[in-house]
């Protein structure tokens, strides 16, 4: 399989195996990423379909992206979260969120309980006490690993700018969580 | 240092989510993928008829030999030159003229007085013959000079005698129109005639006035 820019190359003249390998690598965080944003997995199906789209459109005007194919895959996602976002305001439970982190196989222990817990504060919180920002940059950050750079470019923000949106949502969740969790916190 | 503890945390927590089993269902994940399969085969069809298009259009343009384009372009100089050639050849004449107008044409015009006509006028013969006509003949001045010249016919010979007779055609004869005043010099003093008089005066005739202003008006007096 062809890798980093020589698949970029490669896709970007249409070939039909490099575009074939960029679905298959880039669609399934595309689908969890979105999904995490808009908590609908319609939506995220939806929203994958379009970015890809999207991007085949670009190849073929003779545009799209140049070095970081990741970033600008997320960066389309995230601004079609947003414009759906704004159309319906649509929130979907919170379960759809974490997905099926909760269906263990197994009897919890004691440990992993209160594990539970701790994790549905965090996801309650990320979606009812953080700006629409902080939650993106977030995201961005520390479930798909995103540097900070990339964050900036893909939410479209200065670095710095990203920085404080940052610190401000870990400053709020764990006020929230300290909250909720007591003296453990 | 117990914030970036808790931060620190709060960063693990987030970090575990990464790992929940949130996947793209397989039946969506297939459908798509042939979705984007199919638009993606389309769209190459239609950069596959452009770029076929293209290398066709270059394919012809490049038929011809580099060095043809470069000859092509001297033959035409050379055409052109050899062409505006045999036209100044062909007007050369109307070329000449006109150079030699443009060169010749000062760029002062120096004013020049009108001609002074010396002696134009015919020679005036008096004739026997009593009839004459006037004609102008014009001078440096534009007046027309009455000239008595003969009414003689071809043959030189007069109808009538010898003697010239001023009073035969004085109604005809400009130079002899003006009568004789018999002394009257066209003075017609005391002839003319005089409005009648008024018989009374007016009254606000201006009186000049030697004691100011107050006594301008004559009434008030």
């Amino acid at each position: 399989m062809k890798e980093g820019v020589a698949l970029l190359k490669a896709a970007q003249k249409l070939d039909e195996e490099a575009l074939t390998a960029i679905f298959d690598q880039f669609a399934p965080a595309i689908y969890k990423y979105t999904l995490r944003l808009s908590h609908d997995p319609i939506v995220a199906d939806n929203i994958v379909g379009d970015v890809f789209s999207q991007l085949l459109e670009q190849f073929a005007a003779g545009r799209g992206p140049r070095t970081n194919l990741r970033s600008y895959l997320y960066q389309t996602a995230y601004h079609l979260v947003v414009d759906r976002s704004r159309d319906n305001q649509h929130n979907a439970p919170l379960e759809v969120a974490v997905g099926t982190y909760e269906k263990g196989q197994f009897t919890p222990t004691q440990s992993q309980i209160e594990e539970r817990v701790m994790m549905d504060a965090l996801i309650s919180a990320m979606n009812t006490e953080l700006t629409e920002d902080q939650r993106h940059v977030i995201i961005l950050r520390f479930l798909e690993d995103f540097s900070l750079k990339e964050t900036a470019e893909i939410v479209g923000k200065e670095v710095n700018n990203i920085k404080v949106i940052q610190n401000r949502g870990i400053a709020k969740l764990r006020k929230v969580l300290g909250l909720q969790l007591g003296e453990s916190w | 240092m117990e914030n970036n503890s808790n931060d620190q945390k709060v960063i693990d927590l987030l970090s575990k989510l990464k790992d929940d089993n949130n996947v793209y269902p397989l039946d969506l994940l297939e459908s798509r993928r042939q979705k984007y399969l199919q638009r993606a085969a389309q769209v190459g069809l239609g950069i596959g008829t452009g770029t076929g298009l293209k290398n066709t259009l270059k394919g012809r343009r490049l038929g011809l030999p580099p060095a043809a384009g470069t000859w092509l372009e001297v033959a035409l100089v050379v055409a052109i030159v050899a062409e505006a050639g045999a036209a100044a050849y062909f007007y050369r004449h109307k070329l000449a003229d006109l150079l030699e107008t443009v060169i010749t044409t000062p760029d002062v015009q120096e004013v020049i007085p009108p001609p002074v006509i010396t002696s134009s006028l015919p020679f005036t013969e008096i004739s026997v013959a009593p009839t004459a006509t006037v004609t102008g003949t014009p001078t440096a001045t534009g007046t027309p000079i009455p000239v008595v010249i003969d009414g003689t016919n071809s043959n030189g010979n007069t109808p009538g005698g010898n003697e010239i007779d001023n009073n035969v055609n004085e109604g005809n004869n400009p130079a002899a129109s003006t009568p004789d005043p018999d002394g009257n010099n066209g003075n017609h003093f005391g002839q003319t005639k005089q409005p009648p008089k008024a018989t009374k005066e007016p009254k606000d005739t201006k009186v000049p006035n030697h004691e100011g202003s107050r006594n301008k008006n004559p009434k008030n007096k």
